[in-house]
């Protein structure tokens, strides 16, 4: 009888144990293990390809948010958004094409769906663009055009006067 | 030689005639003031016109947009230093592809994270507000501040500021304080 019984507890404990164990797995959080953008310093309007590492089981699909922003000005302009492939069995890739010129910085996070279910990584993660620092984006002149011309017609004028004046 | 005088000046007075005329028919248009519609959280529809009396200061944000986020502090000053019946402000979603859910998330989250409670009229832009109001850019947040007549006073795309620079940022930073006091 107290052997039976010991034999119960120790099965018990034993499958409790497994149990216990099981849990662990299937809980394991996803995570982002390894994360790249080709080219490594993109510039504005070219194409980047996105390449993550996504640990964590039963991964379904994961979606890259991308948004193109401008430090300087403190504007963000767009926000691309596209679900990832699956190239291997953790490894997602996916392709942009970025938007703005007048972006100088892009970030990124990640939504990703593990057994249904939607989960947005904590984490954001930025990267500044390579801009050339002799296009000056923002050149307020490019509004207002025409007042050099207006300059230059009166100079013509005058100029025309004065001599009509000397020849007379 | 007295014709000639004559005709000319019938030519002046009709000028000025014509640009008196002008300048009443632009005085009935700036009367009118802007006007757009909108669509608060819960769903109701409402429009600029509907806060006539009030200097509205117009913010078009999106909730991934981290510039909106500082922003949205700045605001939170702004609505805090005046009385209601003389200004209110206007948050509006412009990204299409966001609800008043994800709106309403953001807003909660905010509160979480910075204890900061943004309890001003949040709405949804349908895609017509944008297309109206953007500005060069493109870029978010813009503001725009109308006057009791629902006229536009300023307009400027970025982050701007309440009353002082934070330390670090450009001197040249938007202050909105001294074009909210001209108006109020």
């Amino acid at each position: 009888m107290k052997n039976n019984r010991k034999k119960y507890l120790v099965t018990f404990l034993f499958l409790g144990m497994i149990l216990f164990t099981s849990i662990n797995v299937i809980a394991v959080d996803p995570t982002l293990e390894s994360f790249s953008i080709d080219p490594e310093e993109p510039a504005p309007l070219s194409d980047i390809t996105v390449t993550a590492d996504i640990g964590g089981e039963g991964v379904t699909a994961v979606i890259v948010h991308i948004k193109e922003c401008n430090k300087a000005q403190g504007l963000c302009f767009s926000q691309q958004s596209g679900t990832m492939t699956e190239l291997e069995t953790g490894k997602f890739q996916a392709q942009f094409t970025l938007k703005e010129d007048k972006a100088d910085y892009i970030q990124y996070y990640f939504d990703i769906t593990i057994n249904g279910e939607e989960t947005r990584l904590d984490e954001t993660w930025t990267i500044d663009l390579l801009v050339d620092s002799n296009n000056n984006t923002s050149n307020g002149d490019n509004g207002t055009p025409g007042f050099e011309l207006i300059i230059l017609i009166i100079a013509i004028g005058v100029g025309f006067i004065l001599f009509r004046k000397k020849r007379l | 030689m007295i014709e000639k005088k004559g005709s000319t000046l019938v030519i002046i007075i009709l000028i000025f005639l014509l640009s008196l005329m002008s300048g009443c028919t632009d005085s009935e248009e700036n009367n009118d003031g802007e006007d757009f519609e909108f669509t608060l959280l819960d769903g109701t529809i409402k429009h600029l016109s509907d806060y006539r009396g009030k200097v509205i200061i117009l913010d078009m944000w999106a909730t991934w947009c981290g510039p909106c986020a500082y922003q949205m502090q700045e605001l939170r000053n702004i609505y805090d230093a005046y009385d209601r019946n003389d200004l209110e402000i206007i948050s509006l979603n412009v990204d299409p592809r966001e609800n008043s859910q994800i709106v309403n998330d953001f807003i909660e989250a905010f509160k979480n994270q910075y204890g900061i409670e943004l309890d001003w009229i949040f709405g949804q832009d349908d895609g017509s507000v944008w297309e109206e109001y953007k500005m060069v850019s493109g870029g978010i947040p813009t503001l725009y501040m109308f006057d009791q007549k629902g006229r536009i006073h300023f307009s400027h795309e970025g982050v701007a500021f309440f009353s002082e620079i934070p330390q670090g940022l450009p001197d040249d930073s938007v202050i909105l304080k001294p074009k909210i006091d001209e108006l109020i």
